[in-house]
């Protein structure tokens, strides 16, 4: 009987195991598919270290790592798209760890400027909470935005340049589920992992964000690469 | 002894907190002053090139003499204010609108809307009032936290007792650039 309950766990884990294996690779196989239909590159590792670049998304957890790379040119703007994951440890009191790991979409976009680093997160429980003890992130003039957007950057100065009414009413309507990230002479969009098809949207998400920087800001800081 | 230490503790602390808000206080209202600093460098800037501008429209337009006297003297006018931003709010809304009108006639001559520094000034008084627009944001938002702290318990007691007061936001009409940037009328 043992062995028997013995088998059915290990043909069960095999199970599991296969059919998340065929799912990665039929992932695989449609982001390929997808890169091609777009002109972009596709690659299953991270050849151009993407995972380099300084955003705050890329430090997190205490494990972390990308797969299903794709980059080209996106409507003229440079860019490259992968899976991106993380993972956290915890411990409970009897000495068992854990691994949780969180999945996202991300695009990153080359642009021909050096940013200083901002984050523009929706705002959750946990950040409301935080604004209503006092702990305020980065406030503009539009409540809407304010209530739907939590803004940080070491430089405040900036996040009013790159904020203004037109970012702002652009992100109110077309920001959706995506945050972002701008860093250095990178623009970072990022969401829950999606379906392939919902890679259009990022990528659109990326090219929109650059789009509509304030010309003030390519003025003082670079170009948009596009 | 216990009840003398629980005081003594309690009151040490309260003293750190007011050190704390009241130094706080005066970090954000230097930042306040240096935020307003930034307009300041701003307007003066765009006053800079109000001259230049008038000159060089004059050159194909003498005849608009009452609008470009109307800009020369909201200038001076602006020049002048150095009040608080109220004040300078009030005194920057002529300039505005008599720079609109300015860029409304220069549209009633083609050779003036080709002419190379007449394009080169509107591209810079466009990119001055972007930093005038992103300073004075830059501004308010400082001005807001600092209101907030001067309203909020317990700062407002740390503001009361030692002069903190709200600051006033500045605003300014952003039409300029509109104007500045709109697309060349065509007309048949």
């Amino acid at each position: 009987m043992g062995v028997l309950v013995f088998l059915v766990v290990l043909v069960g884990i095999a199970a599991v195991g296969y059919w998340q294996w065929s799912n990665k690779q039929k992932r695989r196989e449609a982001l390929g598919a997808f890169a091609l239909t777009h002109g972009l590159s596709f690659s299953a590792a991270d050849p151009g270290g993407l995972l380099d670049i300084g955003f705050h998304l890329f430090g997190m957890g205490q494990g972390r790592g990308c797969e299903n790379v794709m980059a080209g040119s996106w409507q003229g703007l440079p860019v490259r798209q992968a899976d991106y994951w993380y993972w956290t440890q915890s411990t409970d009191s009897k000495g068992h760890t854990t691994r949780s790991y969180s999945h996202f979409s991300v695009a990153v976009a080359d642009v021909t400027a050096w940013l200083p680093a901002l984050r523009l997160e929706h705002e959750n429980l946990f950040t409301r909470l935080a604004d209503h003890v006092g702990m305020h992130d980065i406030e503009f003039e539009s409540d809407d935005f304010n209530r739907s957007w939590n803004v940080k950057a070491d430089d405040r100065e900036f996040a009013f340049k790159l904020v203004d009414a037109r970012m702002m009413a652009w992100l109110q309507q077309a920001g959706g589920a995506v945050c972002f990230e701008v860093y250095g002479g990178n623009v970072l969009v990022y969401s829950k992992r999606l379906r392939v098809e919902g890679i259009v949207t990022l990528l659109e998400a990326v090219k929109g964000f650059v789009d509509h920087v304030p010309k003030l800001v390519w003025n003082e800081y670079g170009k948009a690469a596009s | 002894m216990i009840a003398l230490i629980v005081v003594l503790v309690v009151v040490v602390l309260l003293v750190l907190g007011g050190v704390v808000s009241y130094n706080r206080f005066v970090s954000q209202r230097n930042t306040v002053r240096s935020s307003w600093a930034n307009i300041d460098t701003e307007l003066k800037r765009r006053y800079d090139l109000i001259p230049n501008l008038v000159e060089t429209v004059k050159g194909y337009a003498s005849h608009e003499r009452e609008t470009l006297e109307a800009v020369t003297q909201a200038r001076a006018a602006a020049v002048a204010a150095t009040g608080t931003p109220a004040e300078q709010s009030a005194a920057e809304a002529p300039l505005v609108g008599a720079l609109r009108q300015l860029f409304a006639v220069s549209e009633r001559y083609p050779d003036l809307k080709a002419n190379q520094n007449f394009l080169s000034l509107q591209a810079e008084l466009a990119n001055t009032e972007d930093r005038l627009q992103a300073a004075r944001r830059f501004y308010n938002a400082n001005v807001q936290d600092y209101n907030r702290r001067v309203q909020s318990f317990p700062s407002a007691l740390v503001a009361r007792q030692f002069g903190f007061k709200d600051e006033q936001f500045f605003e300014l009409d952003p039409a300029v650039r509109a104007q500045a940037e709109q697309p060349p009328k065509v007309e048949f």
